[in-house]
């Protein structure tokens, strides 16, 4: 495939997904029916699978996304990508806030599958440690101890659906031209040189440290099994001590967000 | 590796004995989940959380208790000085086993104080014990601490649950104030902490405590002067993490949440802070210093560290006493005052553990020098444990004095109590012997734990003139401090009551009277009958000093 139809094809998935997204979009009354809704998701599947017909075609151009080997490494692949689209577009277009956290949980969880994918375990655990747990765990707690009656119109309603919709394709249309122009100008096809085998992020971080950093780590036992062990074995009781800091924590919060203004008469002195 | 292979290594440290030796916190950890278990199941209708806390705290203690009498028999027999946890992570020795024993004994006085006096009510209890017992999981761990982190997690997470228990009278504006201030402060604390705990991990390439001289004496290959880099990086890293401490400890320049968190937080509050976060941090201020005497064994070039620590730390340990006190002067509100004088004695207690620092880390000239010093140390953390003990019963007695007037009363304003002397004459007694031990007059328990610490810093003043100094100021506080406990005393006993005032009556045969009745014998008693505390103290102080 040329490259200037791989620009086409991923303009149009980028104005059909940003329409879709338009049309899901939460609004006053007229999000209330369903056809709009269901013409938007529509619409986004549509640009979804523009996008993966794009890349499934194996062409030179378009290495943002592997598509080698075996069938249950490309399943797991489709899948977890899928699953992490349909989670931001739920994400951003669900009406409670509540939900949308859980949502954004569900598109780091996904991410993080695909690192898993790409032989980066590390960077996978970061992402669910960093993000799924303490992000998300505190936009929760911001949610609730923000709005214990339900949530405020402005956090349910979009105001200018048809501009948030323009911006977001617009932002990931750069990203996606720049990847697409780098993977384009670059071979980066060179680490699929040393074999059958896919090539990973280890792999690549491996080639770059090797020539700055002294190699302490085993090469037999991987960062993330040595770090797992540290933490395991060395440092156990840290960790057992931090989640019972953390419940403590979590009993904290929910005393703190609980309203309860009959107990100020008793104690009013 | 396998599971069995992992479970082998968990092991390989010969320490199959840990969780035998951790089963305090074990059972507190049973209880928690004890507690949350009865609050999601059974709420309002199950065994009551009160109850289950006292329990789990009482079984605990029975077990601490145990251990205790249990490391003083092995203590005899062999002297061992310590028993690494936990991959060296925890250490148990008679420090550990004390702080222990001291804390569930709180725990326990605290339940059935806040049992007696109807705060929190039946709905916030569970909630409640759960934010307590974690705390006092935390100080229980922070004092049995081996290692860096779990330092810097101790103190987390003893300062978590007490920025909720603070802010625990929700709907007052000023409970929810000073939950704010503390909590804002204290994270910034413990931030500062963490600062100065990861320059020490920089600099040593290990986080344990007992590996620090090692380590330090190669990274400083024997120039330990003032001038060179490591020192003064070492110096300003074990500067930041005393922030942290500093701060459960409410010592200046970090004492600026405790009257703001005293006077916001209910007086059942303001006593757990007053006393067990007192008692966990300076546990850990003498494990530092314990951990400091080894390093300085190995790397004796870092002399001039140890003896800068020293000195710091009484200079700071002065500033706080005479702060504290001068500040409580004009207070009217009781907590607050009580938030002073609290602020004023953790500089004593400071002020122990600086003359262990100034001692311990003085130079050895000789075989005999060595001796002399060893005893002076062990003189120092006995002074500060013994204080700890009075403190605590004489806090108590105070804060609960306060308790029960509040109840009647509805106010902790000084003015209102006046004339509460003549319709409950045994209270009042019981509060004057209280702020006379905490005065530090004799016979009461006060006045020897005073002399105990002013002794050490004697001692030390032989290796540092400036301790002398600092016991002068200390010994001049005494003097202060009598001035405004006299004033609390003149208000309660010879003003006359206001013209709409309510009667305070309390008999000490009954509820609340009981209870401060019973927490006073032992302010008394301690003063009359030192020896079986100080000789039980003077045990745990000698196996700590190898």
């Amino acid at each position: 495939m040329e490259l200037s139809s791989v620009f086409v094809r991923a303009v149009a998935s980028l104005i059909w997904g940003s329409l879709g997204l338009y049309l899901m979009l939460p609004r006053g009354q007229a999000s209330g029916k369903l056809g709009s809704r269901i013409v938007g998701g529509l619409l986004l599947i549509v640009s979804m699978i523009l996008l993966a017909t794009m890349s499934a075609s194996g062409d030179a151009g378009v290495r943002f996304i592997y598509a080698y080997g075996d069938l249950g490494w490309n399943a797991s692949y489709w899948f977890l990508a899928g699953l992490s689209l349909v989670s931001a577009v739920l994400m951003v277009t669900s009406r409670n806030p509540v939900y949308s956290a859980l949502w954004f949980a569900m598109v780091l969880m996904s991410n993080s599958g695909l690192y898993l994918l790409m032989d980066a375990s590390f960077l996978a655990a970061a992402t669910v440690i960093v993000y799924a747990g303490a992000v998300v765990v505190t936009f929760l707690f911001v949610v609730m101890l923000a709005q214990p009656n339900g949530a405020a119109a402005y956090d349910r309603l979009t105001r200018e659906p048809f501009l948030a919709a323009c911006v977001g394709g617009l932002v990931i249309g750069v990203v996606l031209l720049t990847t697409l122009t780098f993977s384009a100008g670059t071979e980066i096809e060179a680490a699929a040189g040393t074999g059958s085998r896919r090539p990973s992020v280890a792999d690549v971080a491996r080639v770059a440290s090797a020539t700055t950093l002294p190699t302490k780590i085993d090469p037999a036992r991987g960062h993330v099994e040595g770090l797992g062990r540290s933490l395991f074995l060395e440092h156990y009781m840290s960790v057992e001590v931090v989640g019972v800091l953390l419940l403590a924590a979590v009993v904290g919060a929910l005393l703190i967000a609980t309203h309860r203004v009959e107990r100020t008469a008793k104690n009013a002195t | 590796m396998g599971l069995v292979e992992a479970i082998g290594e968990l092991f390989r440290d010969g320490v199959q004995a840990s969780p035998a030796r951790f089963a305090c916190e074990l059972i507190l950890i049973a209880t928690l989940a004890a507690l949350l278990i009865d609050r999601l199941l059974f709420r309002g209708s199950g065994v009551g959380a009160r109850r289950l806390a006292a329990v789990g705290t009482a079984i605990a203690l029975g077990v601490g208790a145990w251990q205790l009498a249990g490391w003083l028999v092995d203590h005899e027999s062999s002297p061992t000085r310590s028993v690494p946890l936990f991959s060296g992570l925890l250490v148990f020795d008679g420090l550990t086993a004390f702080i222990r024993v001291y804390l569930l004994l709180f725990t326990l006085l605290m339940i059935s104080l806040t049992s007696l006096s109807g705060i929190p009510d039946r709905d916030d209890a569970p909630d409640f014990y759960l934010l307590l017992l974690g705390s006092m999981l935390g100080l229980m761990v922070l004092a049995a601490a081996n290692h860096w982190m779990i330092v810097f997690l101790g103190v987390e997470m003893a300062s978590v649950p007490s920025y909720v228990l603070v802010g625990f009278l929700k709907g007052r504006r000023i409970s929810s104030e000073a939950a704010l201030k503390y909590m804002v402060y204290g994270a910034g604390a413990s931030g500062v902490m963490l600062y100065g705990i990861s320059l020490l991990l920089g600099l040593l390439g290990t986080g344990s405590l007992s590996e620090m001289g090692p380590s330090l004496l190669g990274a400083l290959g024997g120039d330990g002067s003032l001038a060179t880099p490591i020192t003064r990086t070492l110096i300003l890293a074990l500067a930041l993490v005393f922030c942290g401490i500093g701060y459960k400890l409410s010592a200046v320049p970090f004492q600026f949440w405790c009257p703001d968190a005293f006077q916001g937080a209910s007086a059942e509050v303001a006593l757990a802070l007053s006393i067990a976060s007192k008692a966990g941090a300076t546990a850990a201020l003498i494990r530092i210093g314990l951990a400091m005497i080894d390093v300085l064994r190995i790397a004796p070039s870092a002399q001039e560290v140890g003896t800068t620590l020293g000195v710091g730390l009484a200079v700071l340990a002065a500033i706080t006493t005479t702060f504290g006190n001068l500040s409580a002067f004009p207070q009217t509100n009781m907590k607050r005052l009580l938030a002073y004088s609290t602020i004023a004695q953790a500089g004593y207690l400071l002020m122990g553990v600086a003359a262990l620092f100034v001692i311990g880390l003085a130079p050895t000239a000789s075989a005999a020098e060595a001796a002399r010093q060893a005893t002076g140390s062990a003189e120092a953390i006995e002074a500060v444990l013994f204080y700890l003990c009075v403190y605590c019963f004489m806090n108590l007695g105070a804060f609960s004095v306060v308790v029960a007037v509040r109840n009647q009363l509805f106010s902790e304003e000084l003015p209102q109590w006046a004339g509460v002397a003549r319709t409950a004459p045994g209270l009042a007694i019981c509060l004057a012997l209280c702020l006379f031990s905490l005065t530090g007059l004799p016979p009461l328990g006060g006045f020897v734990a005073k002399l105990k610490v002013l002794g050490s810093l004697y001692n030390a003043g032989q290796y540092h003139p400036v301790l002398w100094g600092v016991m002068v100021v200390g010994a001049l506080n005494t003097v202060i401090s009598l001035v405004y406990y006299l004033r609390v005393l003149q208000t309660i006993f010879f003003h006359p009551a206001p013209a709409d005032a309510v009667s305070v009556r309390q008999p000490l045969g009954l509820g609340l009277g009981r209870f401060v009745a019973l927490v006073t014998v032992p302010v008394v008693l301690l003063g009359l009958i030192v020896d079986p505390l100080a000789g039980l103290l003077h045990d745990i102080a000698r196996s700590l000093i190898r």
